[in-house]
């Protein structure tokens, strides 16, 4: 990982640093502030190294000052140390100053690093509110969305064969290699499915796995997106102070926006909808005996704007033959039903003017 | 005195939370250590027996080694205590709860039943999922999304079987329990966390929009739209020092107004301009997003409240409240270029916000038109100064509305023109939302080069608009399109007509 970081930040002059309240010893290796996997173990690996330090120190501190204090093993056996201070007096001495040293830089570093690593704990677990972590999450967003724009773009001979080879190896992406580009072979099992792609969608699915492969890098996943210039520390306090003023203003007047009677009409709802499962349980006439054939209840269906969901039926890996063989995380991560609901509720309204109205009118 | 020493070790293994405790011991064992070596063998060392004899027990070897064991231990506490606070900063309310062997069963059942194995038996499926839902053991909580995914699963099935009333009542159910939570502020941050809250709301905000589809009651839709927008933009504000400034800003604005400063035209300024939308810096024209602006408060659910306010434009359309409609579209372009939204989506909410004004323009026209037949019959009102005055203002915001109409399809026209790379890969847009904006944008030019009568300039923009919502597959744009191409026709006809008729009147005089 340090190679990479490095390397990565020779090549891209605008690298900065990513901020941190408690690790910035680390330098250019501190991750980005999203990435809270890493910044928690470069915590734990400081915390580490502070409690050596603090140990180290005590131990020192402990130490008689004396050249063999600790005893010698000679020969296998235990010397043990001697009270003797006046033979070797000089080479004591010497090492009694040497001690002292230690002992200071050992007790300086071991409280600087534990100060960190407490103020890193505030900001990782204590604050409510982390305005980095917001600003890093977004960038990583803003940097799929352009990567995939700019790949969808680009000419699609610059794939180069490497990273055709990379992607045939994903089993459920192959089937998405350009088609133009006839380095890929033909035996790929969805073929047929594929062929019902337009060039367009080819394109775009080229383009999101491309993407998707630039998110997964290393380097971008321990320091995001590396062209961009987090918010300075000044900035992060001012968001900060922003914030849990507004909190302030926010609780001490907190306005009920709940109209009266609303959790009254919730619990009347939720008692109604419980009610009415309940009976579905026990009876099954209560629903439209439909002869569950797809086309009836597609014909059924169109009828009205739900016919976006018809495409996304649950389909199973013909692999898999029986119920219990199923995999509900892999089936909450095809079809979770908010990504669906999300899909659903993305509309697009537009405003038509006619000149027709103000004809009528005249 | 070996005896003893091997006790006072003995101690301190068994009480390691004692660290001070434990030195003072292993300190003490050392100076005990050491008296023996002065009082018996300073001058002459120990034979190997006698050496070996008094460390038997517990070997300065294994001293330092268990001291580094300490260590090791200590840090290897450190890493589980580290990946345990790195796991835990994840799980609040909205926590993955792993579901219990029942309800497993019944989900995987339900998936069976509903999936193509099983011919898509939706009925089957429905009662499985609601076994699983009344499974779920209590400590499970309502706002998680183990618990919510099997309830929309529910409404989803209903919804398959053309049972929408239930439906939404389940979809009611969810949104009123989000709602409920979510408006209750005494706790910040406390139990629902920062993030969590965040997503909560753009969970609400689906559910609103899916509620609404279904929903035929208008009013109820409003007044639905107006607490959950209320509620998001009241996140936002927490976050977002820019979304303050705005409404510090609007409260300037009312107030001048309330002091009799009308608006200026030169106020209002369109969105679409190189500062808003950002092309890549490779030259190649790409639409992009910026990545050097900082809009994080808006995320993560910015769609989510767009589509919902747009929603509301359109109910207060529906409603023929223009002058809301407009405001409210005005306030949400400004605040997709705070929200950092797709340069696509800025595009089409300007070309929307243009339509708008000139619905505006011609509802002003409207209540003209209504004034000047009122004054036609009773040409004593026109003495009344009143009437003079509104007349003078309608007509001003009517020529206003039509000037703001024009500068919002110019500038993405504008826009267009210079971007090459958008003028010549219109048919392989990824953001669709570009395409359309732009044709929409050439058509509404076309319908005000309509209303002001110059039929030849409207009649090539309606040509152009149709070629461009061909290639965007804007199928109602081009159905209008049509309609509008056909009166131009109709119109020029009667023009021809008419100025025939005069030529003849000329002849024959």
């Amino acid at each position: 990982m340090s190679d990479k970081s490095t390397t990565s930040q020779d090549k891209s002059k605008g690298f900065n640093n990513r901020p941190s309240l408690g690790l910035k010893i680390w330098g250019p290796l501190v991750p980005a502030a999203d990435n809270r996997t890493g910044l928690w173990t470069l915590w734990t690996i400081q915390t580490g190294f502070g409690i050596y330090a603090l140990y180290k120190f005590r131990k020192l501190h402990l130490t008689p000052l004396t050249n063999n204090a600790k005893g010698v093993i000679m020969n296998g056996n235990y010397l043990p140390p001697s009270l003797n201070r006046f033979t070797n007096q000089s080479s004591s001495q010497i090492n009694s100053k040497n001690i002292k040293w230690r002992k200071i830089a050992s007790l300086i570093i071991g409280v600087g690093l534990l100060s960190q690593s407490s103020l890193e704990y505030c900001r990782l677990r204590l604050l409510p509110f982390d305005p980095w972590y917001d600003e890093a999450r977004l960038m990583r967003d803003k940097k799929f969305f352009n990567d995939i724009i700019k790949f969808y773009y680009k000419d699609d001979h610059s794939l180069d064969n490497i990273k055709l080879v990379k992607i045939s190896d994903n089993p459920q992406d192959s089937t998405t290699l350009d088609k133009d580009d006839n380095t890929v072979d033909t035996h790929t099992p969805h073929q047929h499915q594929l062929k019902n792609l337009s060039s367009m969608e080819w394109r775009q699915s080229i383009a999101i796995i491309k993407a998707q492969r630039e998110q997964v890098n290393p380097v971008i996943k321990w320091f995001g997106p590396i062209d961009y210039k987090p918010m300075s520390f000044g900035q992060y306090l001012d968001a900060m102070e922003y914030y849990l003023s507004m909190k302030e203003i926010w609780q001490a007047n907190n306005m009920i926006l709940i109209r009266p009677g609303l959790k009254k009409d919730y619990t009347t709802l939720c008692q109604k909808n419980q009610e009415w499962r309940q009976q579905i349980i026990n009876r099954s006439s209560l629903l439209p005996n439909i002869n569950s054939t797809e086309n009836d209840i597609n014909q059924k269906t169109e009828t009205l704007n739900s016919s976006r969901i018809q495409n996304r039926s649950i389909l199973i890996d013909p692999v898999i033959q029986s119920r219990e063989s199923i995999d509900l995380n892999e089936i909450w991560t095809l079809h979770d039903p908010w990504m669906n609901l999300a899909l659903d509720t993305s509309l697009s309204i537009k405003f038509i003017p006619t000149s027709i109205n103000s004809e009528k009118k005249e | 005195m070996l005896r003893g020493r091997s006790i006072i070790r003995g101690q301190q293994v068994r009480l390691p939370q004692s660290l001070i405790f434990k030195n003072k011991v292993r300190y003490f064992s050392r100076i005990q250590h050491q008296w023996n070596t002065i009082r018996g063998t300073d001058t002459m060392p120990l034979s190997p027996m006698q050496q070996q004899q008094p460390l038997q027990g517990f070997p300065p070897a294994r001293k330092t080694d268990t001291s580094r064991w300490y260590l090791v231990m200590g840090i290897a506490t450190l890493f589980t205590v580290g990946s345990g606070l790195y796991y835990n900063s994840g799980n609040g309310v909205l926590k993955d709860y792993a579901y219990s062997p029942k309800v497993s069963e019944y989900l995987k059942e339900a998936v069976w039943l509903e999936s193509n194995k099983s011919n898509y038996n939706y009925s089957e499926a429905l009662k499985y999922y609601i076994m699983a839902l009344n499974e779920m053991p209590s400590y499970v909580n309502k706002l998680s999304d183990s618990y919510t995914r099997i309830e929309l699963k529910i409404a989803e099935m209903l919804e398959r079987l053309n049972m929408f009333e239930k439906s939404k009542d389940i979809y009611n159910e969810i949104l009123n329990r989000f709602y409920i939570t979510l408006s209750d502020k005494s706790d910040l941050g406390g139990k629902i966390k920062v993030n969590e809250r965040a997503e909560l709301i753009r969970k609400d905000l689906r559910i609103l929009i899916k509620s609404l589809e279904l929903n035929q009651d208008i009013a109820l839709g409003k007044q639905n739209l107006l607490a959950h927008l209320l509620l998001a933009q009241e996140e936002i504000l927490m976050k977002s020092p820019e979304l303050k400034e705005f409404f510090d800003k609007k409260k300037e604005r009312t107030q001048n107004l309330l002091k009799g400063q009308s608006m200026q035209l030169e106020e209002f300024q369109t969105f679409v301009n190189e500062e808003n939308i950002k092309l890549d810096n490779e030259d190649n024209g790409l639409l992009v997003l910026n990545m050097e602006k900082n809009s994080s408060g808006w995320e993560p659910f910015k769609e989510e409240l767009f589509v919902a306010r747009d929603l509301y434009t359109a109910y207060c359309l529906s409603s023929k409240d223009i002058t809301s409609a407009l405001s409210c579209k005005m306030t949400t372009v400004e605040w997709m270029v705070m929200a950092d939204m797709p340069p696509g989506q800025i595009l089409l909410a300007q070309a929307n916000l243009g339509s708008l004004f000139y619905l505006q323009a011609e509802k002003l026209e409207a209540d003209i038109d209504q004034i000047n037949t009122k004054t036609q019959e009773d040409p004593s009102l026109l003495d009344d100064d009143n009437i003079i005055k509104a007349l003078r203002i309608l007509n001003k915001n009517k020529r206003n509305c039509l000037k703001m109409t024009e500068r919002c399809y110019d500038s993405i026209i504008d826009f267009f023109n210079k971007n090459k790379r958008l003028r010549y890969h219109m048919k392989d847009q990824l953001d669709t939302s570009i395409p359309q904006a732009i044709a929409l944008s050439t058509y509404g030019k076309a319908i005000t080069y309509l209303h002001e009568g110059l039929l030849p300039k409207a009649e090539g923009l309606l040509k152009d608009a149709m070629k461009l919502a061909k290639e965007a597959d804007f199928k109602e744009l081009i159905g209008e399109a049509t309609k509008e191409l056909e009166r131009v026709e109709s119109l020029r006809l009667q023009q021809e007509e008419q100025q025939e008729g005069e030529s003849n009147d000329k002849t024959t005089i």
